[in-house]
């Protein structure tokens, strides 16, 4: 072989390794672009009206606010919650000073350091504003709250509170230097309107996600916030979350199957489930959750006045049919607390589906047959809800059966609240669900006594109270013994079973349809909206079904 | 144009929104349903709701109440949205656009395809057009508006992916002039974001058009059968004039004017009915607000919707009547001095 011919070969080699090497960069430069335009869109049925966790009520609004924001702690299924923002708290002899230490390092999305001073802020401010999400902190006032230095801060409750620690949850951190360089006018003295106007459409959080787009009514988009250090970004977790509003569940259900969206509502109709869940490309997934559904009765009127009487449409309950036609899905509860809040209890014997047994409560109860017949039970349920109205329908069939006449009555929910506030107004029975924020049986059991009577929420038109379980919730409430917490829980959820003041349905199972390279769904340690940081979901960026429809 | 006319015409939609805004005023108070409870969600406590009310202003005597609302809206201001959290003037003024554009496309769907459709017909009376044109008219009147839509969305989304299932856009827009994104992005010659716009808009409209577009053929037709019975069309015909110009230049403009009041009466209900369409395909318009509202009892919303919408109606039948002079030559306003 010649020089030139050797030169030649050496160039061509060289000229090899060069593209080789580019072509290799580009693919790695191809693939950290997918890695960085990895999309999670979510096909959501109602709007995401506000960004303020102070007012987010829905469960779009607060699993937005969850990505954007961030709490002192985590829930956890087994301890209740577990560090996260704070690091560490102790709590006084007396149960009522709660001292936390912020983490050291924390930022806002603006870069500004998260401390001890915007913790106390935020809950001044939340308590303030004294809006939707105030209300798991009644035993706390504005100046109970102190930033004693940069890392350090505490809460004075006015009384002991077993649920403080596990309401934590729900309070979220926000950016004070930010939030009060945009206070507007409004009623709160030196701090106008407490950022009220800005923080409604705008990012003053410091959680795993920032704010990319808010077009109300339409689109949300939520962008990795790269410098989060509470969790350590994977690769495939997704880069940019969308929230697209899309009211009608069947569009939904077309939209997720022509891949316009990856994730799909939770309210989608077993039909429109079961036509996604028939198709192999998707995954269909049931989470039990901590939401219990009720037939709530007005315990202060004839003929439900009467126990046995209560009895007998508990007895006519057919929750069978009902999760087997209606919801599609659902877990046990025969007492008043889904069976998963209160694992340790012995076992409560409910009311099961049985029309024969209803019909001898009736027998017992203090109204003849010709009382009982003499006025239709109302049923309330909330207007444009398929499932709920399907619900009372059902219900009034089975009392018919067991001779009780009863109409449903589709009502606004804003209709409904109003009526539960007076004894004389509240429905017979309202078809409701409610769901538990967090993991503390008081959440449901605060409506059992005279305390919760006439709140404007379902349960607060029951009107029921029995003193022995008045009693116990009041010593699990001021009790710091997680034990003599439960043991009271335990045997006031038996005493209002024995009472029988509503009907005890079933508890939630979450329903979530989404493509099969969606995965890495988490657990969210008993609280809702945890499971729906994602930051800890995972996106399959070699799916073709993901290239396909995101391309 | 009389000057007068217009003006004594403008003072009368001064006077039925004022009309308006009373009767609704009064009507969102005095039904059942709280709004503050309903704004608070789950377990709200008897002093947060004290709290709101009075933030609100609903804890004040109805006449103060209302005076308080009419001297905000000289302000621009119609009071907080329980259900969208920010004042009412903001959410129409970022809603109604979208809602319009929906409309007017919807409109222009139904005149350019419901005139001809029904010029045709008549044309052709009891021939095959005719019956096709009937039994089209039929399908657009009685099959519900969801379902069509769900059933347009299924095939030109998801069959044959052809147009978007929902929303108004997928493309960045160019920054809002008017609001109407078709108007927009070719005022910014963005023909991208023009195209996706149209593309968006086609599945709704053509959903809304239905009704209207059958209404207006069916209208048109009946028009110009009566106008054929009479001499003008067969003396022109005999006079050698093309079918066309007699038809069309002729005969639609004589029978068109019904067909005009018709539109004017369409267009409230258009708004009306754009809900359901705007549910189905996830338009963020002012009628899914609106419907929205209702069901919160959100009074301010309700009240600044129905007065906006009330404007509308009121103003485009003043349209109407304008345009009647223009159409047909016979009508001139004041002709009898």
């Amino acid at each position: 072989m010649t020089n030139s011919r050797v030169k030649r070969a050496r160039g061509a080699l060289r000229a090899s390794a060069l593209a080789l090497a580019c072509v290799g960069l580009l693919s790695t430069m191809a693939a950290n672009a997918d890695a960085k335009d990895l999309k999670l869109r979510w096909g959501v049925g109602m709007e995401v009206s506000t960004l303020d966790p102070a007012y987010q009520t829905n469960n779009w609004e607060l699993a937005t606010g969850y990505n954007m924001y961030d709490s002192l702690v985590w829930p956890d299924a087994k301890s209740g919650v577990k560090p996260w923002v704070a690091e560490s708290w102790t709590v006084s002899d007396d149960g009522r000073i709660w001292t936390f230490r912020i983490r050291d390092g924390l930022t806002f999305h603006d870069g500004a350091p998260l401390t001890a001073e915007d913790v106390a802020f935020s809950m001044q401010r939340l308590l303030t504003l004294n809006g939707p999400n105030a209300t798991s902190f009644r035993g706390l006032k504005p100046e109970a709250v102190v930033a004693q230095d940069a890392n350090t801060v505490t809460f004075a409750l006015d009384k002991p509170n077993a649920s403080f620690l596990a309401a934590l949850v729900t309070f979220k951190i926000l950016n004070k230097a930010l939030v009060v360089k945009n206070l507007q006018d409004g009623p709160h003295g030196e701090m106008k309107d407490y950022g009220a106007a800005f923080v409604r459409s705008n990012d003053a959080g410091s959680g795993p996600f920032t704010l990319g787009t808010y077009s109300q009514g339409e689109l949300i988009t939520l962008n990795r916030f790269a410098d989060y250090t509470l969790t350590k970004w994977d690769e495939k977790a997704p880069s940019s979350v969308e929230l697209q509003v899309t009211p009608e569940m069947a569009t939904i259900g077309t939209k997720l199957r022509a891949g316009e969206i990856d994730m799909g509502d939770w309210s989608l109709p077993i039909r429109v489930q079961q036509d996604v869940s028939a198709d192999e490309r998707f995954t269909m997934r049931q989470d039990p959750m901590n939401t219990a559904w009720y037939l709530i009765m007005n315990n202060a009127n004839a003929p439900l006045d009467d126990v046995n009487v209560r009895r007998a449409v508990a007895s006519a309950h057919d929750e069978g049919t009902l999760i087997r036609n209606i919801t599609g899905a659902g877990g046990p509860m025969g007492a008043p607390v889904p069976d998963a809040m209160l694992p340790n209890c012995a076992p409560i014997e409910g009311y099961a589906f049985d029309l024969d047994k209803a019909r001898e409560y009736l027998a017992a109860s203090k109204y003849s047959p010709e009382q009982l017949q003499s006025r239709p039970l109302k049923i309330a349920a909330v207007a444009g809800s398929e499932r709920f109205n399907n619900i009372a329908l059902l219900t009034a069939s089975n009392l018919k059966k067991i001779g009780l006449k009863a109409e449903v009555q589709a009502v606004r929910w804003a209709d409904i609240t109003a009526a539960q506030t007076k004894p004389e107004t509240a429905f017979d029975l309202v078809v409701f669900y409610d769901p538990a924020k967090y993991n503390d049986p008081m959440l449901f059991l605060s409506y059992y006594r005279k305390a919760g009577w006439g709140d404007p929420y379902p349960p607060g038109g029951m009107y029921y109270e029995n003193p022995t379980v008045t009693q116990l919730l009041d010593k699990a409430q001021t009790s710091t013994d997680i034990k003599v917490q439960q043991d009271s829980y335990c045997e006031a959820a038996r005493l209002i079973t024995e009472d029988s003041p509503s009907v005890f349905s079933h508890s939630e199972v979450r329903t979530t349809t989404y493509w099969k390279y969606v995965s890495a769904y988490p657990d969210g340690g008993g609280a809702m909206f945890y499971d729906m940081r994602f930051e800890n979901w995972r996106l399959d960026p070699d799916s073709e079904d993901l290239k396909r429809n995101q391309p | 144009m009389n000057l007068n006319y217009i003006l004594s015409r403008l003072a009368q939609m001064i006077v039925v929104l004022v009309g308006v805004s009373v009767l609704i005023f009064v009507l969102t108070r005095v039904l059942p349903g709280d709004p503050v409870a309903a704004a608070l969600g789950d377990r709200a406590t008897v002093g947060q709701m004290a709290q709101l009310r009075a933030e609100m202003g609903l804890d004040l005597p109805l006449w103060q109440q209302y005076a308080r609302f009419v001297t905000g809206l000289f302000s621009g201001n119609m009071g907080l949205s329980l259900v969208e959290k920010r004042d009412v003037s903001i959410v129409i003024a970022e809603r109604l656009p979208a809602t319009l554009e929906l409309i007017f496309a919807a409109l222009f769907i139904a005149i350019v395809v419901g005139v001809p459709l029904g010029v045709l017909a008549a044309v052709n009376r009891n021939g095959i057009i005719d019956q096709v044109s009937r039994v089209v008219a039929l399908f657009g009147v009685s099959f519900p508006q969801f379902w069509v839509g769900i059933m347009l969305q299924l095939l030109m989304g998801l069959a044959l992916a052809w147009l978007p299932i929902t929303g108004r856009s997928s493309v960045p827009m160019p920054p809002a002039i008017t609001g109407f994104l078709t108007i927009d992005s070719l005022v910014a010659l963005d023909f991208t974001a023009f195209g996706n716009a149209i593309r968006h808009l086609i599945c709704p409209a053509l959903v809304l058009a239905a009704g209207p577009l059958a209404t207006i053929m069916r209208m048109v037709r009946a028009n110009m059968i009566d106008e054929f019975e009479k001499p003008y069309p067969e003396l022109a015909q005999a006079l050698g004039m093309h079918p066309f110009i007699i038809n069309f230049k002729y005969v639609l403009r004589n029978a068109f004017t019904p067909t005009l009041t018709l539109i004017g009466f369409l267009i409230p209900i258009m708004i009306g009915s754009s809900f359901v369409v705007e549910k189905v395909f996830a338009w963020p318009g002012l009628a899914r607000y609106g419907a929205d509202a209702i069901m919160a009892n959100d009074f301010n919303g309700v009240i600044g919707i129905t007065l906006v919408i009330c404007f509308f109606v009121v103003l485009l039948n003043l349209i109407v009547d304008l345009l009647y002079p223009i159409i047909d030559p016979r009508i001139r306003l004041g002709a009898e001095k």
